[in-house]
């Protein structure tokens, strides 16, 4: 969990330019550029970065609509769950708020 | 074609395997310290917010009281009416021996402790790895104080069976209204006096707690002051009742506990 207020309008993005990505099966090594320091991506995490790299999304979108990028029925992946993994990749710096 | 729908379909698999771990709190991202020499499991350096203030109530027989009401508090005793008050509305309930001595009060001049001291002592003994009741418990935290310190945490969830038994008198979830021990009515001095049989502990408001700052190198716990005592009783919850996330921050400890059994 993220510390800190966030709130569901603040729209965020996660910009390509920022890091480098190379998949070996369904794990991802990815290499962020502005913080020096390399994470290991699974199929999810992966997708969340991948969500978020296509454009730039209010939080509420984010942690309402991520299971349909996921292809899973909601109640698969819980609000609570795509909230999570957004804050696991706002910890490592690979989102950055643009709006509003 | 349909090779490729297969592939699909067990792609998507894959994922949905690998949800009900995000939903289990086990992280998702693993990173890498920049010297690449050693894997940190992100794990380690998750952190959680209280979301609101935090009173922890602990008396002299180290049982605890977590909710979120106030207590007055005149040179260092407690308002006997708002002791019992927040016994009565508190959200979590732990037993006899579960905190350590270092964070119960000095003494019991005003009788206001617990009635039922000494009937289960061996029973809620069990978290420090000793035998000889309760008292013991703190020895089992304190960091670099011998071996056994941090095999008590690293095998907690291996004898999550083993103590069940013991919390299970003493633990309590949802409102303490329904005591059955007869620990309610231990304000003794009654609803006007004040009571030094307690030790209260407050953590306000949007707090940040790094569990990881409470670990040393050898992955040890020193766990000090209200922070500490709330990783401790986040510890007693996990070892009970599982990661069912009623308790802030079980989640976050629930993955540093499992990394280091892997350790």
């Amino acid at each position: 969990m993220t510390a800190g207020p966030n709130k569901e309008d603040w729209v965020w993005v996660s910009n390509p330019d920022h890091y480098l990505c190379r998949q070996v099966g369904d794990t991802s090594f990815v290499y962020n550029r502005l913080s020096g320091t390399t994470h290991i991506f699974n199929l999810v995490s992966k997708a969340m970065l991948d969500y978020l790299s296509a454009g730039p999304k209010s939080l509420r979108t984010i942690v309402t609509e991520f299971h349909m990028f996921l292809e899973v029925p909601a109640e698969e992946c819980p609000r609570g769950v795509a909230r999570r993994l957004f804050d696991e990749l706002d910890d490592i710096g690979l989102v950055q708020r643009v709006g509003p | 074609m349909s090779d490729k729908k297969d592939e699909d379909k067990g792609f998507i698999e894959r994922r949905r395997q690998l949800l009900k771990l995000g939903a289990a709190g086990v992280p998702m991202v693993l990173t890498l310290k920049a010297s690449a020499t050693q894997p940190v499991h992100s794990a380690l350096d998750c952190a959680f917010v209280i979301p609101e203030k935090v009173t922890i109530l602990v008396d002299v027989d180290g049982k605890a009281w977590v909710g979120d009401g106030s207590i007055q508090e005149k040179q260092g005793e407690y308002k006997t009416k708002d002791v019992d008050d927040f016994k009565q509305n508190a959200d979590y309930v732990f037993g006899e021996g579960t905190v350590p001595e270092r964070y119960r009060p000095d003494g019991c001049s005003t009788g206001g402790g617990d009635d039922d001291s000494g009937d289960d002592d061996g029973g809620h003994g069990g978290w420090g790895g000793d035998d000889s009741g309760g008292d013991d418990d703190d020895s089992g935290w304190h960091s670099g104080s011998g071996d056994d310190d941090d095999s008590d945490w690293r095998t907690s969830s291996s004898r999550r069976g083993d103590d069940d038994g013991g919390y299970s008198g003493g633990w309590r979830g949802g409102h303490g209204g329904g005591d059955d021990d007869g620990d309610d009515d231990d304000g003794g001095s009654g609803g006007g006096g004040w009571t030094d049989c307690y030790k209260v502990y407050v953590i306000s408001r949007n707090t940040t707690i790094t569990p990881a700052d409470y670990l040393n190198g050898s992955g040890s716990w020193n766990l000090q002051g209200e922070n500490g005592l709330y990783i401790l009783l986040a510890g007693k919850y996990l070892d009970t009742y599982g990661n069912d996330g009623g308790f802030p921050g079980i989640s976050c400890l629930l993955s540093i506990l499992n990394y280091l059994e892997t350790q």
